[in-house]
């Protein structure tokens, strides 16, 4: 060992618990390799969740109609014991989204008119799938099993619906889902234009990971450590407005899988 | 990777991650952050740990890893939150002998490449070439960005070494 280990050493002194837990790393790195491999069998549809993703909804999306069901079964507000199924995530998720919507947008109306949706995939077709209401009884069997939105289905939850705010209305597609694990970390690094926004314009719990927030005309997209995308857009590929409104609702703590 | 190589890959931090943790430690000099950069690396080493394994020498590749991510990085401040503890990348006042911090104030008035030289170099005892594999750089270069941390280093080892504390 030599003289100058010891004195970095002595500056790096007794070093504190570390939060870092093996188990969980492998548990982690075995859902990455998963996300790859199903990118991989795909043939390129789930290239990643956001290019997909997105591109169904935004060329795929059809309006919600009236009187059409409403995906839920038990709202799960607070943290629960139990696996939470997805109909009770998605019907939190739909609540914990039309809180901070109307926190962000004191006033707005048409929260109500927000509906769960699912993909329906045509496969030969262009697109090769769509989104629909939701329907518990097709839900499993919409896509071909062997597809990746098939596989994606039980954590992506995507709602159509119509907002007026400040006298402006705009028909919006919600999506909040799980990020394709190609690389946990190293995600955001597809978008080069990402930039960063906390509610309140703070700086973040000191040391944590980050939150990547993508704004642009047409679409906002949050990334969450927890491997939480969250975007939004119109769903005829409109301008989105309430860029800074959309931002705000995705960097949520409490909008997560 | 496959489940058979797990163990491995476990004993492997296991055995490392303190290490792992000073190291990134000297790089972010903020423990939260520290942690959070490991965690980044171990991670990346699960998907490579299969062909990583098989490296001449694993702790000097993996240590690389770790500096190669500190400084994409500091390259993308928008990545990341800056953990408040860091201090900003301004001149640090001139290092007092015998001052307990000083290594720290030196550490922090280095430029993100410089420190990590100085890291891989008399920390990690890596070599110049070891390091100026890893980094990307070449040994002139490892040579030049660590002449300013050696001289400093140098002197407060001996310091130390007259006080009796090492």
């Amino acid at each position: 060992m030599n003289d100058y280990r010891d004195t970095l050493d002595e500056y790096v002194g007794t070093a504190p618990r570390t939060a870092i837990d093996i188990d969980d790393l492998v548990h982690r790195g075995r859902r990455a390799e998963r996300g790859r491999r199903i990118a991989a069998a795909s043939g390129g549809l789930v290239l990643s969740a956001v290019a997909a993703l997105s591109a169904v909804s935004l060329l795929g999306a059809v309006a919600p109609g009236p009187g059409l069901p409403v995906a839920a079964s038990a709202a799960v507000s607070t943290p629960s014991t139990r696996a939470e199924t997805p109909d009770e995530r998605a019907q939190r998720l739909l609540e914990v989204l039309q809180a901070a919507i109307a926190r962000e947008a004191p006033g707005v109306t048409g929260l109500e008119t927000l509906r769960r949706q699912m993909h329906v995939c045509s496969p030969g077709a262009t697109p090769p799938a769509r989104l629909v209401p939701y329907d518990a009884a097709t839900f499993d069997a919409a896509c071909p099993a062997d597809s990746a939105l098939h596989r994606l289905r039980l954590e992506n939850f995507d709602w159509l619906g119509q907002l007026t705010v400040g006298g402006v209305t705009t028909a919006v597609r919600i999506h909040v889902g799980a990020v394709p694990a190609e690389d946990p970390s190293g995600e955001p690094e597809l978008m080069p234009e990402l930039g960063r926004k906390l509610p309140g314009g703070g700086a973040g719990v000191p040391g944590a990971p980050a939150v990547a927030v993508m704004a642009g005309d047409l679409v906002v997209q949050v990334v969450k450590p927890d491997g939480t995308l969250f975007f939004v857009g119109h769903p005829e590929k409109r301008t989105l407005p309430w860029t800074e409104l959309w931002q705000a609702v995705g960097v949520d703590p409490a909008l997560h899988l | 990777m496959r489940r058979e190589d797990e163990p491995e890959y476990r004993e492997y931090v296991a055995a490392r991650l303190e290490s792992l943790r000073r190291i990134a430690f000297l790089l972010c000099h903020d423990w939260h952050a520290a942690d959070d950069l490991v965690s980044t690396v171990l991670l990346k080493l699960y998907r490579s740990w299969s062909r990583v394994r098989r490296a001449d020498n694993v702790d000097a590749y993996v240590r690389g890893m770790l500096t190669n991510a500190w400084l994409d990085e500091r390259r993308r401040p928008w990545r990341r939150e800056r953990p408040e503890a860091e201090l900003p990348e301004v001149a640090a006042a001139p290092v007092e002998p015998g001052d307990r911090t000083g290594i720290g104030r030196l550490l922090r008035s280095l430029g993100p490449r410089q420190r990590a030289v100085v890291v891989l170099r008399f920390y990690c005892d890596l070599s110049v070439e070891q390091t100026a594999n890893l980094l990307g750089i070449s040994e002139g270069t490892v040579k030049s960005q660590s002449a300013r941390g050696l001289e400093t280093l140098r002197g407060l080892a001996i310091e130390a070494n007259a006080e009796g504390r090492l």
